[in-house]
């Protein structure tokens, strides 16, 4: 009996000593606190986290809408020092770009700004702040379009993966590759080696385009918003190299990256789509018909047979010709396979949907609502009705002539009335399903050496913090099984609305159980409570060079564009 | 047969020829037929050789090129009496340089008649028809348009001319980031026509309307006025700002230029979401860069109302005493029935615009969904009168048991009561109750747009009504008006069949006397020209 006692209070000291251990972890992690609050008093345009002058701290660099660079640096824990320090004044803030990069050998990162005058490069003095006039890396790389202040850009990218930072300038209609050269010893100011650069491509780009001009009523507004899209770069050829991927309209060109690195101004390949023509007398989009594509080709492409090397899918109408590549490149002279579809389809894509590594080839049917249907919507149900075949692809050289997977399936809307009546309702409740997909945030906020993860609420009021889950990288995801899921496996011929933002939301929650491993967070914290300010984001940086992240979160008045609020946390220094 | 057979045969013979000359004498139709490889981008009527009569300016793509271009087609002289109003070949072409966005027709030089004023990013120019080679283009002064990329298919028309302070000269009005420029043309003789007086407005900040661009995953949200945009993406998905190297977005209210304070110039009205801001002409001709009032508005443009079909609200000056009234058309969904609310509001001295509670001078209640409005005069005493399509929801519930392919529509007009109706006890803008209902079967096909009080074709002093009854057809109704009261003729005065893709391009009724209009197709431009 008396050792039992003893072992029952060993027991229970352990079971204290336990709880307080875990305690104390979660208090580590979980303990969190806020820091600095930045609310500085100039306009912002845009903003950074980076170590520029490689001291191991991270700086929190502002970039006003009038031209100046400031940096913000850290005390201790998630404490800065508000009074920013740096004297740049960028000559032409309105048409600035900005980036970071390593141009010079064995240097840290620099600050790239790409403007009408050129491209010039800004290396941080000893404290890790930025001034001066920098040094014009060239003049002919200029970027003219007006952005309202300077803003960050991903134009610094190693496209061919020589471990030199090259320059993507875009311009309406055209991205311009600027390829580093490396220094040109013979040219060396202020000790630096400032490096070369070449344009060796100018790839037309189709502009993402939305403007309106209506001046019918007050309430309509003029409007420009476009984007210029990035470079594409695949390897194409299995070299492992990237090439350039370039697309204007119906023509695709292929730059292959030379074993040197070079990257040809001229493409090695060239294909103009319009040369795949079916002969079947072309459909329009009538009502009780199938939408077909119209005169529009359809291009897709995937290594179909597992050797690395991209190929090619092209449809027009209700052909499809399947092309493989070759270690020299894309070729379009001769076809692998032709299929040919008994009726017209609304979209093509490749995904896999059975277990092997080889894509199959889907093809979707939707059928436009008739008239009687659209109208009769007006007070009732109404379906939205589609058709999906998935071919599978044989031994990656072609696919099954018939479909393996064939399912029917029609989307249910509610009655156009109801949805004009209260449309608030229904937007709330896709706004609700958005919200489940939570934002992340990966990083070691505790020191330990292992990535945690910050993951933000679904109303954007605390953060919560999971300890050492791994890499919380968002490309994470299958979208094949995720297709798979709703078009085949699921039992349903009919889906509500509602069972699609249901099934979002699963998606949602399972994607978070992916992230957490299933756990309860090791702590959270609540964010400040900003009357009239909205959540715009969060990153990380390690501001006092301890080895553990701190996040800073950036705010923005409800309503407004650009950040003006920073809020800084971090674990506190006594539990580190 | 008998001979008072043959004559009854013979005078419904006649008759039906003389309807049939009535028809074609009523409208003219000038085809002007562009070349298969070339586009109709957009075609407008404006007064360019400065002889009265209204041009024709068409906006084209050259297909195989890519280049655009503007072609002007003068009016032919003597056009009343002969059948085509203009040539086919333009008496003018101009090949545009790859930086224009937009066009516009204004008188901006010391040449006869007016010319054709250009709009780059950068800039604003005058290309002179006939002017030498060396002094054709010149530019007027530097602006930064909110446009900054041009269309590759298209050169738009900007309408930019406005006399803002009545001295017969046009100024140029142009959107910029955050604001507007507005540049007042000046003239002497030794310098000829000059833009030296710019103001540049500055559009104060407000709550941003429509959606907050949400979601960093597979569902993002956005949109706009009537508009809501909903993105649903896979897993594994680029995101943002790996897929796009720059994305820029610039938006300013619609301008409008209206009387505010019965000087007799224009002044600026422009909406935000809370707020109408008013920016008064100053004597010496210029505008303040920020407005010298700001209204609250009565119904501000929140999530909800920018999901809002039937809103909009309309600065238009309705008692013509040189103040510009308004009036909100509002979606309540307050009652089981869709419904939409008219607000009218009267500017005057005493109360200002929206008076201090916000209530309106008159209030129409209307079932269903509205279209947006437009103010014709409809009954030729020179007041604006209010044109309304409405979407019968009502009407719709009764579809549940038929197997119609059309919904039933109205359309409604309310005249205005003038100086009787300020007057009276509610002080009433427009007549409690329509003066004018016709019933509709809308279909898919069919455009409300085109629903338009063309002017007096009849002579009897009552616009007549263009109706596009089909996606094919238009037609152009006869209304009458006997002891007060409106009705409509029902067989058409003059039918035109068209292109189902078609765009009918309305005019303002400034610019042409005449009653005249545009049908835009692919490769052909249709004008239409009424007594």
């Amino acid at each position: 009996m008396r050792m039992n006692m003893v072992s029952g209070y060993r027991a229970l000291g352990l079971l204290v000593v336990l709880l307080l251990t875990h305690a104390g972890l979660a208090q580590t992690v979980g303990g969190m606190k806020r820091g600095t609050s930045l609310i500085p008093d100039y306009p912002i345009s845009d903003h950074m986290v980076a170590d520029f002058d490689g001291d191991g701290r991270d700086e929190l660099v502002v970039f006003a809408k009038d031209g100046r660079v400031l940096s913000y640096h850290g005390t201790s824990g998630a404490s800065l020092d508000p009074a920013p320090r740096g004297k740049l004044q960028l000559a032409d803030p309105e048409r600035s770009l900005i980036a970071t990069g390593s141009f010079f050998e064995g240097a840290k990162k620099q600050l790239l700004v790409l403007s009408p005058g050129g491209l010039r490069v800004f290396r941080p003095d000893d404290r890790g702040d930025f001034s001066g006039k920098g040094h014009l890396l060239t003049s002919r790389a200029r970027f003219n379009l007006r952005v309202g202040g300077p803003i960050r850009s991903n134009i610094v990218q190693d496209v061919n993966e020589d471990g030199r930072p090259d320059i993507v300038v875009p311009t309406p209609g055209f991205c311009e590759l600027w390829l580093n050269q490396g220094p040109d010893e013979s040219e060396e100011k202020d000790g630096l080696g400032l490096p070369r650069f070449r344009r060796v491509a100018k790839a037309a780009v189709r502009l993402n385009s939305q403007s309106s001009r209506g001046m019918s009523s007050l309430n309509k507004s003029l409007r420009s918003d476009f984007s210029i899209p990035n470079l594409t770069t695949k390897d194409v050829n299995g070299d492992g190299r990237l090439d350039l991927q370039i697309r204007q309209d119906d023509i695709r060109s292929w730059h292959l990256q030379r074993e040197d690195g070079s990257i040809p101004g001229k493409p090695d390949v060239s294909l103009d789509l319009s040369i795949f023509r079916d002969t079947t007398p072309k459909s329009a989009i009538a009502p009780g018909q199938i939408a077909s594509m119209g005169d529009r080709r359809s291009f897709e492409s995937r290594d179909l047979d597992d050797d690395g090397i991209l190929d090619y899918v092209i449809a027009h109408r209700r052909k499809i010709w399947i092309f493989h590549g070759t270690k020299a490149g894309p070729q379009f002279t001769k076809p692998s396979f032709i299929l040919r579809s008994v009726e017209d389809v609304t979209a093509l894509t490749l995904l896999h949907l059975d277990k092997d590594t080889r894509p199959d080839l889907l093809l979707i049917k939707v059928e436009v609502p008739s008239v009687t249907t659209f109208v009769l919507g007006f007070v009732s149900s109404w379906d939205l009705s589609f058709s999906a075949a998935g071919y599978r692809n044989t031994n990656g050289r072609e696919f099954d002539k018939a479909p393996t997977w064939k399912k029917e399936t029609a989307l249910r809307f509610p009655p156009i009335l109801s949805i004009l009546k209260d449309p608030q309702a229904l937007v709330q409740r896709i706004e609700y399903m958005g919200k489940k997909f939570r934002k992340q945030l990966g990083g070691d906020f505790d020191g330990d050496g292992k990535e945690d993860l910050a993951l933000l609420s679904e109303d954007a009021d605390r953060i919560d913090v999971f300890r050492s889950t791994g890499s919380a990288d968002e490309s994470d995801g299958d979208g094949d099984e995720s297709l798979r899921e709703i078009l085949f496996e699921d039992k349903r011929s009919t889906w509500e609305l509602e069972d699609v933002l249901l099934w979002m939301g699963g998606l949602a929650e399972r994607r978070v159980a992916a992230l957490t491993r299933g756990r309860n967070p090791d702590g959270s914290v609540a964010l400040s409570d900003r009357e009239k300010m909205e959540f715009t984001g969060f990153e990380t940086g390690d501001f006092d060079g301890d080895g553990s992240a701190e996040i800073v979160l950036s705010y923005r008045p409800e309503g407004a564009v650009r950040v003006t609020l920073f809020d800084v946390m971090g674990v506190d220094p006594s539990q580190k | 047969m008998n001979r008072l057979s043959i004559l009854i045969f013979l005078f419904l013979l006649t008759s039906a020829s003389e309807t049939g000359r009535a028809q074609s004498r009523l409208g003219r139709v000038t085809r002007i037929q562009l070349s298969p490889d070339v586009e109709v981008a957009e075609a407008v009527l404006r007064d360019v050789s400065g002889d009265g009569n209204v041009d024709l300016v068409i906006s084209a793509l050259d297909l195989k090129t890519n280049g655009r271009s503007l072609r002007i087609h003068h009016r032919l002289q003597g056009s009343k009496s002969v059948r085509e109003c203009f040539r086919q070949a333009p008496d003018h072409t101009l090949s545009l340089t790859p930086d224009v966005v937009a066009f516009s027709i204004a008188d901006v030089h010391e040449d006869a008649g007016r010319e054709v004023v250009l709009f780059s990013p950068r800039g604003v120019f005058v290309w002179r028809p006939k002017g030498s080679e060396k002094e054709r283009f010149k530019k007027l002064f530097s602006a930064e348009l909110l446009w900054q990329v041009p269309d590759v298919d298209e050169v738009f028309f900007w309408d930019a001319a406005r006399d803002v302070n009545g001295d017969g000269l046009d100024d140029l009005m142009l959107p910029e980031t955050g604001g507007y420029r507005i540049a007042v043309q000046g003239r002497s003789a030794e310098a000829g026509a000059f833009f030296q007086a710019v103001s540049t407005i500055q559009i104060p900040e407000d709550r941003r309307a429509g959606f907050r661009a949400g979601g960093k995953g597979p569902v993002q949200t956005g949109g706009g006025q009537g508009r809501f945009e909903l993105m649903l993406g896979l897993p594994g998905r680029q995101d943002e700002a790996t897929r796009n190297l720059v994305r820029i977005e610039d938006v300013v209210p619609a301008p409008f230029f209206l009387d505010w304070d019965a000087d007799g110039d224009l002044d600026l009205l422009a909406q935000t979401t809370t707020r109408l801001h008013v920016w008064p002409l100053s004597q010496e001709g210029q505008y303040n860069e920020l407005p010298g009032e700001s209204l609250l508005s009565p119904v501000p443009l929140n999530q909800e109302r920018t999901l809002d079909i039937s809103y909009s609200s309309h600065a238009v000056d309705f008692n013509q005493d040189g103040r510009a009234d308004c009036v909100i058309f509002a979606g309540d969904k307050s009652k089981k029935n869709l419904r939409t609310q008219v607000l009218i509001f009267r500017n005057s001295p005493e109360k200002g615009l929206f008076g201090e509670k916000g209530r309106p001078d008159q209030l129409l209640v209307l079932t269903g969904i509205v279209a947006p409005p437009s103010f014709p005069d409809v009954d030729g005493d020179g007041a604006k009168d209010l044109l309304i399509v409405t979407l019968r929801t009502d009407l719709i519930e009764q579809l549940r048991n038929s197997s119609s392919d059309s919904v039933s529509g109205e359309i409604s007009v309310y005249l205005n009561q003038g100086k009787r109706g300020e007057k009276s006890k509610r002080g009433e803008v427009f007549s409690r109750r329509p003066d004018f209902i016709h019933s509709i079967q809308m279909s898919p096909e069919g455009d409300t747009k085109t629903t338009h009080f063309l002017g007096d074709v009849t002579g009897d002093g009552v616009a007549e009504l263009l109706l596009r009854t089909s996606k094919d057809h238009l037609s152009v109704f006869m209304i009458r008006q006997r002891k007060g009261e409106l009705s409509l003729v029902d067989r058409p005065l003059w039918e035109l069949n068209i292109d189902e893709e078609a765009n009918v391009e309305l005019p303002d009724v400034e610019v042409s006397k005449n009653r005249e209009f545009l049908v835009l197709e692919d490769h052909q431009v249709l004008h239409v020209r009424f007594r």
